[in-house]
């Protein structure tokens, strides 16, 4: 490999801490608002939630299928915390995870054994839930005890320490399990090519079920921490997160048609994502501008995808 | 009846798929320790019965008895484990993202599991064990994505050993092997051979066949043609028989004369050093009055070349000029600007809309050219397409039905009748005959022959003998990418022309 392709090949690997750097460098240089702890305190505190959902949507499209209850999933864990927590926080935690893996269970049978689009499959369960989570929570409210507040949200000289080591064990988990575990290997099998997993014996059934419960309790995760950060319970707390999902998995270089693609990638798009936020802010863009940006910016990412694709196709028939 | 050699027997298998019969009655008896060539031409049923021997596919009729018991194998995992039947498939079965060692042990990485996680130190062991064994030396933390094919086909040998199966099933995979590494394979075999393993050896190139197979199975159609025995001398006699029984023979057939030999016309379409992934350097004439067919083994590049001239595949160089101009064809649409056609060998798919009626599969493409004021001319479009009806004799009910409930000649001609509203220049079309009766293979050659004298050449690719001596002017056979030979003359001898299409 000559010093160019090295380059070239770093690049294409590592190209998105590179715009993650970049973008930091550019703020931090144009604002000095942006220089300081509570800003990166802020980043960190918005990023774990993008991170973790995320985690759940890369599983999901790396089997090649779509998740769209992440958001909601994360939505009915602050409904149902801020219902039962203060009467037993130790249950109520057991309780709203044995719920996701329920609900994630149910849609894993949709999709892998009764062949319903996963699209369709997780359409119909975003509005089930979103229904039941506003029954359970008409509006924001409830209470949530303070030592999950504490616990999830300690930090020091105001320095956020625990939500920086969620972030930090989320992105080892993420890559372990997609790297270091049969389930892992499995999950690019299945995405790469479902066919050939299934000539080499993979039950392709059993590991869409599990990726789709795995999913669902780490969606809820987020709920958690979602519920610790507002106090209260907030039956549309997660949907802002079902569209960051999609950009950061996009823009870590996972592939929409599923098996290429990895955790690391999608980790440092979601910091992105949760710095965009501020930067957009410093640049006085509003809140539905911003809507806009983000909006192109997921559709650009995933046609970019495309167009590299069709290059690379197109390259080789010609041989 | 008992037989103490026979590992596998497959009784009266009949497998059927929409529209098709890919096995009809298939019987055979396999023993152990033999070597057992597999052949026929593209859709034969090779295929289909492997996969129904590895469990991926179930037979709709017939049995499948291993060890003197009748069994059911309902998976790949079944087809390894409880009967030992392993097989590296014509498409290869790899997964790009994962490393050479995880592609060996996919479905047993249990077996390497260390505290939850995968002890890559242990996996890697074992993986280069494997790989040692048919002596092949890769590293095994390579993606299988950076592999060349050739040596993806031997990391999937090794992965069906690691099954230690009885019968180890190989489809096409010397396909991308030069011959040093067919060498190699069979030296691989012989050794399994000798360990007493039955092996089944698919391949195009009948030359490894007779090298190398105790016997060789010949399917044609679904249909089992007979198993011939290997005696390994009188090679070219034995060939020529087994080609015979792959392509068949239809005796029947009555052609119209060669008229485009003696009466060419101008030239029309010329084509110099067409290439791309899978041609090379192609260059050809088709002249005005002419019948021109692609001739050779299937898949020697015969239906890229059409698809490449119609837009559908990008080239990488080349020229075409149409009429002595240059002509860029970038997508379907460039070439059917120019007046080239094209017909499918899958007309249903890729040509008609199945669902709607035939006046609107024989009249929309050219619709606008009768229309008047961007407004569609019903009674101009009915009095054309009712010209093209009575001209081409297509039979149907009424205009307003359903094209799918046309006879497979009808359709066809439907779709001739099509590109004749359009002033075609050039037909391209992708075994025109296919899947159609005698009779109306008779018209149809008639319906070309015709559209020659008016001066609509066609450029055909042609599989079936009779029909490859008979009908065109010329004939161009491919091999690998090439045209390797042509004949232009009237009466053309079988031998000489089966001899060009192997090397």
């Amino acid at each position: 490999m000559s010093f160019i392709e090295k380059i070239k090949d770093l690049i294409t690997r590592y190209y998105i801490y590179i715009i993650l750097i970049m973008l930091w460098g550019l703020a931090a240089a144009v604002s000095p608002f942006f220089r300081t702890l509570i800003t990166f305190s802020a980043i960190i505190i918005a990023a774990v939630p993008i991170a973790l959902i995320s985690l759940a949507q890369n599983l999901v499209i790396l089997t090649g299928n779509f998740d769209l209850t992440v958001g909601v999933m994360a939505s009915l864990a602050t409904a149902i915390a801020s219902e039962t927590m203060t009467y037993n926080l130790a249950l109520s935690i057991i309780m709203i995870l044995g719920i996701a893996a329920f609900i994630g269970l149910i849609n894993g049978l949709g999709v892998a054994r009764f062949k319903i689009d996963s699209f369709i499959m997780t359409l119909g369960m975003m509005f089930t839930l979103t229904g039941i989570t506003y029954y359970i929570r008409p509006s924001t409210g409830g209470s949530i005890p303070k030592e999950l507040r504490d616990a999830l949200l300690y930090s020091i000289n105001g320095f956020p320490v625990t939500p920086f080591l969620i972030l930090i064990l989320t992105l080892i988990a993420g890559e372990m399990l997609l790297k270091r575990t049969i389930l892992g290997r499995e999950i690019y099998a299945v995405g790469g090519n479902p066919e050939s997993a299934k000539l080499l014996g993979i039950n392709v059934e059993r590991v869409l079920i599990k990726v789709y419960i795995l999913s669902a309790i780490i969606s809820s995760i987020a709920g958690l921490y979602l519920a610790a950060l507002y106090q209260c319970g907030k039956p549309d707390a997660g949907s802002p997160y079902l569209f960051d999902s999609f950009t950061a998995t996009f823009m870590g270089g996972t592939l929409v048609t599923g098996g290429v693609g990895d955790y690391a990638g999608t980790f440092a798009a979601s910091l992105i994502i949760a710095s965009l936020v501020h930067v957009l802010g410093y640049m006085n863009v509003s809140v539905w501008h911003r809507f806009i940006v983000k909006g192109l910016l997921l559709v650009s990412i995933v046609g970019i995808q495309q167009l590299i694709i069709l290059i690379k196709r197109v390259k080789e028939w010609k041989g | 009846m008992e037989n103490k050699g026979v590992v596998l027997e497959v009784k009266s298998i009949t497998k059927r798929f929409p529209g098709t019969v890919a096995l009809k009655k298939v019987s055979l008896l396999l023993e152990k320790g033999k070597i057992y060539g597999l052949v026929g031409e593209n859709g034969a049923g090779k295929s289909t019965l492997v996969k129904i021997l590895m469990g991926f596919l179930q037979p709709d009729e017939g049995e499948i008895i291993i060890k003197g018991k009748r069994v059911r194998i309902r998976s790949t995992h079944e087809a390894r484990y409880n009967y030992k039947i392993a097989a590296v498939f014509q498409e290869p079965t790899i997964i790009p993202e994962l490393s050479v060692a995880e592609n060996i042990f996919l479905d047993r990485l249990k077996m390497f599991r260390k505290g939850g996680l995968i002890d890559w130190g242990l996996l890697r062991n074992e993986a280069q064990a494997m790989l040692n064994t048919i002596g092949l030396d890769i590293d095994v933390d390579m993606k299988a994505k950076d592999l060349p094919l050739y040596d993806v086909r031997f990391v999937e040998l090794a992965r069906e050993l690691s099954y230690d199966p009885d019968i180890l099933i190989l489809d096409e995979i010397t396909a991308v092997f030069d011959s040093s590494r067919v060498k190699k394979l069979f030296s691989i075999l012989k050794e399994l051979k000798k360990r007493g393993k039955t092996i089944i050896f698919i391949s195009h190139r009948l030359s490894e066949v007779l090298e190398i197979c105790d016997e060789i199975i010949v399917l044609k159609d679904g249909v089992l043609q007979g198993v011939i025995h290997n005696v390994f001398s009188n090679v070219l006699a034995l060939r020529k028989k087994i080609i015979r029984l792959m392509t068949g023979f239809e005796v029947e057939l009555t052609f119209p004369e060669k008229t485009g030999l003696t009466r060419k016309g101008k030239l029309v379409l010329e084509v110099k050093g067409l290439s791309n992934k899978w041609l090379k350097e192609i260059n050809l004439k088709l002249h005005k009055h002419e019948i021109v067919a692609l001739a050779g083994l299937r898949g020697q590049g015969q239906d890229i070349l059409l698809r490449t001239l119609y837009g559908i595949i990008p080239k990488r160089k080349g020229e075409i000029y149409l009429e002595g101009r240059k002509i860029e064809i970038r997508t379907p649409l460039d070439a059917a600007k120019s007046g080239i056609f094209f017909i499918s060998d899958n007309r249903d798919l890729e040509n008609l809309w199945l669902s709607l009626d035939v006046h609107t599969n024989i009249s929309l493409p050219s619709t606008t050219s009768r229309a008047f004021r961007g407004i569609i001319s019903l009674k101009r479009d009915r009095e054309a397409v009712s010209k093209i009806i009575s001209n081409l004799k297509i039979k149907i009910a009424s205009l307003s039905q359903q094209i799918k409930y046309l006879s497979g000649g009808n359709k066809q001609k439907a779709l001739i009748g099509r590109f004749l509203l359009m002033k075609p220049k050039i037909i391209l079309a992708d075994e025109p005959t296919k899947g159609l009766d005698v009779g109306t293979k008779v018209e149809m050659y008639k319906i070309l022959r015709e559209l020659a004298q008016k001066g609509i050449p066609s450029l055909v690719i042609l599989t079936e003998l009779p029909e490859v001596l008979n009908l065109p002017d010329r004939i161009l056979v491919m091999r690998e990418g090439r045209i390797v030979r042509e004949f232009a003359k009237k009466n053309i001898s079988e031998e000489e022309l089966l001899d060009s299409y192997y090397g």
